[in-house]
């Protein structure tokens, strides 16, 4: 029996997959590591932890599923976007590396907008924000000028880890586009970019494809993992595009719905949709794409609700369930860390609007899942303002999905099917495109339809998206009275 | 000597006895059930004379009383005979019958004029002319033997001391009395198809009428005019908050303010011949109990404030609109709706309760901003005067300084000064309260800053209220 294994590289841990060739899950394994936040808008993470879970994930799915490291026959890892490792010409660590969520650059970002706005996004099509990789490389020429001199080769998370198994210095295109240094158009680094932070396209890593094999696992990280010498490790790509690919989203206008910590819809295209709502990302699939919208705090509004007022999530769903659609009046505004789509405004806040008396604690519950998921409306709202098709169902992502009464409000409120699939991590994902790579499984479509399968679906009730429907044109006129007053602050 | 204060409520009589130091003696709470259906809540007369009698009984057989007050709720009829004997039960001021006749007498006077003869911004079916309106109209048969028209007080009185008198606080709510010539009106009085003659003789209050068996009887207060006395609301100044389940604001003032079509804000007509307005609000401290119902069920009301200690002023941003059941004063509007705005991840539930605390205080910032008085202290009374992190915020937020009193059961109080100075122990209300009333902590405002946060919980009330 052959297999393949996926390891994905998380805010805050590692998971890795091992997936036999007739489909099944051998063996899954997590392991954490810190994330750190020196200061208040800072957050970074050690590259060598995630080199740490990785041997650890490495030997645990071993000796979990009593696998033999010779049946593996290929490993891909993917990460989290435009995570930045700085390094010395030998590949020495330089400096903890810059989390996507850390917000050091503002100066720098305004200083790019400013200057280099419409450049940026017309090569590299996105907004430029603190969270891509070209303004936080300013931020540490700027401020650590001695680290900045030292600089002689970046990697990108995942393919830090890899090089730490393989020796080889390359990255993948979807990874690529993500460091605000890539040319759409030329589908290579734009020189014109890079020249803005006085960067030599000779310190980045060669782009390759997700599925080409980058390397062969050394004597050194062999003895290190228990994988065996030689074995063939594909270059990889990102988690959000390996959570896409995992959860059967390989076709045009097939749709992602995504309750995590942020909230997330992205449709399957065949083109780039330029436009700075959007974050858009070339899939893993040739020729296809999976422009996107999100909301800030999805799953992080519903945990923050759990942790402040007690209970766990099975009994709070049980009392919100009994609620009519609506919440009998009250509204749950989700801002409670600014807000991404539509408004891209950081200084908004969230509210509780339209309580009464007899409202009570699961009247509350409901509001927030509600409130969340008018959010995602918001996104998809933009999604379809924008022009960018879509079927009428879509597979639900993230750990809100598992919930059925958040997958039935989600459901009413989009008016469209949410289809829930038995996986769809990305660790599983980077799995099965190992094996596409190792020749198992013939398209990464293919791959989906063998591996993955359905195991719910919820049906819009659309009366009570007609209800949900009327209750936004209020949860939008709320936003609008209340912006002004935070935008005051 | 001692003094019995009778304060007669709408489920209850408190009856107290105080010594002439303000120690409270005795006292003794009674409670009753109405009779109510529907619109109809009614009460039997004869049973509000047996349990005052049985109040002052009590109070009589433990300590020997010199003159006795009562206060009574506003509102609540009695209609007799011309030998003092009831033909109908009491219409007790809560019966809602007389919607009709209210938008009658409404559309005749108008709010403007009624307003400004009465201090009543509003024509509702409480108003004892409304009540007697609907008799006529309805009961035509048992109005014809009406020959004596009383309140509650009056009532009690009478049957005290066989005097048919009253005492111009509890008629101003009547809408058949004028509160600036401080006689009846007679307009309204041939409008509604009664004359003068059925009407008791106007006294002041603290006036003696009469005697019953040794104790002397002196004309009360209304309920909320003989509680503000109590807690020592009769100097230039001092006006009073009482943190219940809803929160009211007693304001005296010199003058009746003219017609504002968008206030709700009563004048009545107060002890000393001039005026108090009564603002209120319907959610204050129920406000807090919903809350803590619903979120924090295993904590006490202690331990909240103990966690609401921890917030830093402002409640780190969140602001809450307490309109659980609409908004009254200053804006006026039953449709409005609870809010918590400004939320963030670093919210916890120490701040959800703090916001509340804080929001009451700005509630009762904005309604004394309105009414435009120059206070100096709050008398603070009711449960929220229970809290001592409550009573600093609202120094704090207003600017004035909080006190707050040793005896609460201030009506009792109130009626028992008003009775002292009846007899002349005293030579006036401000001197009998210097001598009778203790005042117990003090809040003064410790420099805090919350004008951010009250200028955020004004600008989302003005857009609320405007939202809905």
């Amino acid at each position: 029996m052959k297999y393949v294994l996926g390891i994905d590289f998380g805010g805050g841990a590692s998971k890795a997959t091992l997936l036999s060739e007739n489909g099944t899950i051998a063996a899954v394994n997590t392991v954490e590591y810190p994330t750190l936040y020196p200061k208040i808008g800072l957050t970074e993470q050690d590259p060598m932890d995630w080199y740490y879970a990785t041997k650890e994930n490495i030997k645990k799915v071993l000796e979990k599923s009593k696998v033999s490291s010779s049946d593996i026959v290929a490993v891909s890892l993917d990460a989290a976007t435009h995570t930045a490792v700085v390094m010395d010409e030998n590949f020495n660590v330089l400096r903890p590396s810059i989390y996507w969520t850390d917000t050091r650059s503002t100066f720098e970002v305004s200083y790019l907008k400013e200057h280099y706005n419409d450049l940026i996004l017309n090569k590299a099509l996105h907004n430029v924000d603190t969270i891509w990789t070209m303004p936080q490389l300013l931020w540490i020429k700027n401020n650590e000028p001695e680290i900045w001199g030292k600089t002689k080769k970046i990697l990108f998370a995942k393919d830090f880890v890899r090089h730490q198994l393989t020796g080889d210095y390359v990255t993948d295109y979807i990874e690529a586009e993500g460091s605000m240094l890539f040319d759409y158009n030329k589908l290579c680094y734009s020189e014109e970019l890079c020249e803005v932070l006085g960067l030599d396209t000779s310190m980045l890593p060669r782009i390759v494809k997700p599925t080409d094999i980058a390397g062969e696992v050394t004597k050194e990280a062999s003895e290190d993992t228990g994988l065996k010498e030689g074995t063939p490790v594909l270059c990889g790509t990102t988690d959000t595009v390996m959570e896409v690919f995992a959860s059967g989203a390989i076709r045009e206008g097939q749709m992602t719905v995504k309750l995590a910590t942020a909230g997330r819809i992205c449709v399957v295209t065949n083109k780039s949709y330029p436009n700075k709502h959007l974050i858009n990302y070339s899939h893993v699939i040739d020729n296809l794409w999976y422009p996107g919208t999100a909301t800030k705090s999805c799953a992080a509004s519903y945990r923050w609700y759990r942790d402040t007022f007690g209970e766990d999530y099975k009994i709070l769903d049980e009392g919100a369930s009994k609620i009519p659609a609506g919440a009998e009046g009250l509204m749950f505004h989700p801002y409670l860390n600014g807000e991404l789509t539509p408004y891209a405004d950081p200084k908004l806040c969230g509210s509780f609007i339209g309580i009464r008396a007899f409202h009570n604690k699961a009247h509350f519950t409901r509001a927030v899942l509600e409130g969340v998921s008018m959010s995602i409306l918001d996104c998809k709202k933009a999604l379809e303002g924008i022009g960018i098709p879509h079927e009428s169902e879509a597979v639900i992502i993230g750990g809100g999905g598992q919930s059925p009464l958040w997958r039935k409000i989600t459901s009413d409120m989009l008016g469209i099917t949410l289809i829930q699939k038995k996986y769809s991590d990305s660790s599983f994902g980077s799995a099965m495109l190992a094996g596409v790579a190792a020749g198992i499984w013939d398209s990464p479509q293919s791959a989906v339809s063998y591996c993955n399968e359905t195991i719910s679906k919820t049906d819009p009730d659309f009366g009570i998206t007609d209800i949900y429907a009327k209750q936004y044109t209020k949860y939008k006129a709320v936003h609008d009275a209340l912006a002004p007053i935070y935008d005051g602050e | 000597m001692n003094l019995l204060g009778i304060d007669v409520g709408t489920t209850s009589l408190k009856a107290a006895a105080f010594n002439d130091k303000g120690e409270i003696l005795f006292s003794a709470t009674i409670d009753y059930t109405l009779i109510t259906k529907g619109d109809i809540a009614e009460f039997d007369a004869k049973e509000y004379w047996e349990i005052c009698k049985k109040g002052i009984k009590e109070a009589s057989n433990n300590i020997t009383i010199d003159a006795l007050a009562i206060d009574t709720q506003c509102e609540t009829l009695i209609l007799t005979d011309g030998e003092g004997t009831p033909v109908y039960n009491a219409i007790v001021w809560l019966d809602n019958r007389a919607t009709k006749e209210a938008e009658e007498i409404k559309s005749f006077f108008q709010n403007k004029k009624v307003y400004e003869i009465t201090g009543q911004p509003e024509v509702t079916a409480t108003w004892p002319a409304c009540k007697i309106l609907w008799i006529k109209k309805n009961l035509p048969e048992v109005f014809s033997r009406v020959k004596k028209i009383f309140l509650l007080e009056d009532w009690l009185l009478y049957k005290l001391t066989g005097e048919f008198v009253t005492e111009k606080t509890l008629q101003s709510s009547s809408l058949y009395f004028d509160i600036n010539k401080a006689d009846w009106w007679d307009e309204m009085l041939d409008y509604i198809g009664i004359t003068r003659n059925m009407l008791p003789q106007l006294k002041n209050s603290a006036e003696v009428i009469g005697k019953s068996g040794g104790i002397t009887v002196v004309t009360g207060a209304i309920d909320q005019i003989a509680g503000a006395i109590g807690a020592g609301v009769v100097k230039k100044g001092i006006v009073s908050e009482m943190t219940g389940t809803t929160m009211v604001i007693f304001v005296p003032c010199d003058k009746v303010p003219s017609y504002n079509p968008k206030s709700i804000v009563p004048c009545h007509y107060n002890y000393d011949g001039k005026y108090t307005l009564l603002s209120w609000t319907p959610t204050a401290g129920m406000a807090l109990k919903w809350f803590k119902n619903n979120f924090c069920e295993n904590f006490s009301f202690k331990e909240l404030d103990m966690l609401a200690k921890e917030v830093s002023p402002g409640s780190c941003g969140l602001v809450f609109l307490p309109y659980l059941c609409g908004s009254t004063m200053p804006k006026y509007n039953p449709d409005s709706r609870g809010v918590f705005a400004g939320l963030t991840l670093e919210h916890g539930r120490p701040h959800f309760i703090r916001a509340i605390l804080e929001s009451v205080a700005c509630m009762l910032k904005e309604n004394l901003d309105y009414l435009g008085i120059d206070a100096k202290e709050i008398r603070t009374m009711g449960g929220g005067a229970d809290s001592p992190l409550w009573c600093q915020i609202k120094a704090d937020i207003t600017g004035k300084r909080l006190v707050t009193l040793k005896n609460k059961e201030t009506a009792c109080l109130g009626s028992a000064i008003l009775a002292g100075v009846g007899i002349k122990a005293f030579n006036s209300v401000e001197e009998a309260c210097d001598s009778l009333i203790s005042t117990d902590k003090i809040y003064s405002p410790d420099g805090s800053d919350y004008n951010f946060i009250y200028t955020k919980y004004c600008d989302i009330d003005n857009l609320i209220c405007k939202e809905d």
